[in-house]
């Protein structure tokens, strides 16, 4: 058996953590903007200014948010992925690390998908050349009994 | 046999389409915001030295981007052209891949279909002409 699921897992888990990874800069992000407002006291005082530095918190908390969704279903994509279980949820973890990453996230599609077939290790094996069957022996019949 | 490598040969012709149309409108933003400034202001970048200096800039960042597309967008092309084929499908996978970069839902359904569609390409070889055998060499004296 090939080792396809286990490679695009692991890939698509790195993507993942790279997504977690962005709800972390996104969250430094926001206290950099804030740090580096407070660095000019008269900057950014009137109500309006208010409004746009909301906004720009909203703006990196969502990205960060979304970052942090993608890549948590990356993560669970891959777990499933290493144990060969839920093929579509894994292949949708792969997707998901694309969006974050797409050096790891490409390849995780293509090995998820070339291992489809680990996936299914019960189900029964594509039809191939016919089976030899031998013909039943025949049927034994008691002998006959002497004729008197 | 499957069609997945004629699916996957078709979403990644649309996404190559995609980055040609992208490379095109890069061309007509560059085009556009030039004419829009000389018409409303031709001096708005100081003298004409700095303006042309300015544009020619411009032209370098979105021409550059515009060649990127256009290139991304021929690769797809030729990588569905080759999934339809049902040859290379080393090429055909760099077409999807490039495909993602210009459209990513087209993209990564190209690149999944691709990959599925592998056995396809291998399809059966023609089987080699008979040879004849070389005639029997006399034997030396």
């Amino acid at each position: 058996m090939t080792n396809y699921a286990k490679v695009g897992g692991i890939l698509s888990i790195i993507s993942g953590a790279f997504g977690v990874l962005g709800l972390f800069f996104f969250i430094f992000m926001i206290y950099l903007v804030q740090y580096a407002i407070t660095l000019d006291p008269y900057a950014f005082r009137s109500p309006e200014d208010e409004l746009a530095l909301r906004f720009v918190w909203y703006v990196y908390g969502g990205l960060g948010v979304f970052s942090a969704i993608l890549g948590i279903i990356a993560i669970i994509g891959g777990v499933y992925a290493l144990k060969r279980r839920l093929w579509g949820l894994a292949l949708a973890g792969s997707i998901c690390g694309t969006i974050i990453f797409l050096p790891t996230g490409i390849p995780a599609i293509i090995f998820t998908a070339m291992g489809k077939r680990e996936f299914n290790p019960t189900a029964a094996p594509p039809p191939s050349a016919p089976v030899y069957q031998p013909p039943p022996p025949p049927p034994t019949t008691p002998p006959a009994p002497p004729a008197s | 046999m499957t069609n997945h490598a004629k699916v996957g040969g078709v979403l990644s012709i649309v996404g190559g389409a995609f980055g040609i149309l992208e490379a095109l409108w890069v061309l007509f933003i560059i085009f556009f915001f030039q004419y829009m400034i000389n018409i409303t202001d031709p001096n708005a970048f100081g003298n004409p030295a700095e303006g042309q200096m300015f544009f020619n800039f411009f032209w370098l960042i979105y021409g550059g981007m515009a060649l990127f597309f256009a290139i991304l967008g021929i690769l797809g092309i030729i990588g569905g052209v080759y999934a339809l084929k049902r040859k290379a499908w080393g090429l055909t996978l760099t077409g999807a891949i490039a495909a993602t970069m210009t459209f990513f839902p087209c993209g990564i359904v190209a690149v999944i279909f691709t990959t599925m569609g592998r056995q396809e390409f291998n399809a059966p070889v023609a089987p080699l002409p008979a040879t004849v055998p070389p005639p029997p060499t006399p034997p030396a004296a």
